[in-house]
């Protein structure tokens, strides 16, 4: 087998990994919830509320209008589930670092464990980069903010960080999306 | 003996390529729906680059070959096109990796 073939039927593997991740890395959503959420610490809960509802709207629509529509396979409601459960634990890590107001932040770690089973679960076939990695230690390293004097917001710094942590992972795998599909030629 | 006995006889290798496989587009069209319930039109042009004609053209020599299933309806007055994989192309699409699998183990030195 040649270099070319192998190199093309790679390339081939590559889009079929990003078709069936597809849903994963339509990341804009991910960004305007991750402001929403920054927002929503910040003390602006009816911006937040419209930057969330109105972005997951737009860019859902977006993103079929350009790329079109991919149902991946498994459940959606498992994935739905799962989403749900992530939105629970991490609003029980917050109500846990309001209430104790501790050394640690609980709700970063929390959260940076969300990442990780959710990093296994949308990107199977994509796989992580390097920023995913990374945003997921800066979660965790993030849980020392009231021991270094950087919790000016208390309870609420975990969020910042969350809703900053969602903007980045969004707009990673918005590129990584992009990057993969190709231009369509016209007849 | 059937073709499907002389493929599986133990130490044979299975090279004879499927022609409505390989061809490059219809090969991409295969891999990106065996990894997806179903895809829109448009995604599949997206994902693999291809022209409304060309992508049209290799849907139905898919489709008359039994290896994907086609849906029209329409969204308003919008015509939308889905593809989803059969199950004789799955077990298509698989058999030609599997082959190409086997062509690069002959490749390597010792193979």
């Amino acid at each position: 087998m040649t270099d070319q073939t192998r190199s093309s039927t790679d390339d081939l593997r590559r889009t079929a990994a990003v078709a069936a991740d597809y849903t994963s890395l339509q990341g804009l959503i991910n960004v305007t919830t991750g402001i929403g959420i920054v927002l929503w610490a910040l003390d602006q809960s009816l911006w937040a509320s419209a930057v969330i509802g109105v972005g997951a709207v737009v860019w859902t629509v977006y993103y079929r209008r350009r790329f079109g529509r991919a149902v991946r396979r498994g459940s959606g409601a498992a994935t739905a589930a799962v989403v749900v459960a992530a939105f629970v634990v991490c609003i029980a890590g917050y109500a846990v670092d309001r209430a104790l107001a501790g050394p640690v932040l609980v709700m970063p770690l929390l959260a940076a464990a969300c990442f990780a089973v959710s990093y296994r679960l949308g990107y199977r076939n994509v796989g992580v980069t390097p920023v995913h990695q990374a945003v997921v230690v800066l979660l965790v390293l993030s849980a020392a903010a009231p021991l270094l004097g950087l919790d000016a917001l208390g309870a609420r710094t975990g969020m910042v960080v969350l809703g900053a942590a969602m903007a980045v992972v969004g707009l990673t795998d918005h590129v990584r999306l992009v990057a993969a599909m190709k231009p369509v030629p016209r007849d | 003996m059937t073709e499907a006995d002389r493929r599986s006889e133990p130490g044979r290798l299975d090279l004879e390529v499927d022609r409505l496989v390989h061809e490059p587009a219809r090969l991409g069209i295969l891999t990106v729906l065996s990894s997806v319930r179903s895809a829109e039109f448009l995604f599949l042009q997206s994902a693999l680059g291809l022209s409304k004609g060309n992508l049209s053209s290799h849907l139905s020599r898919l489709e008359a070959g039994g290896l994907v299933e086609i849906t029209k309806t329409f969204v308003g007055k919008k015509p939308q096109t889905k593809a989803a994989i059969t199950p004789a192309g799955a077990a298509a699409i698989g058999r030609y990796w599997e082959q190409l699998d086997q062509l690069r183990r002959l490749g390597r030195p010792g193979g």
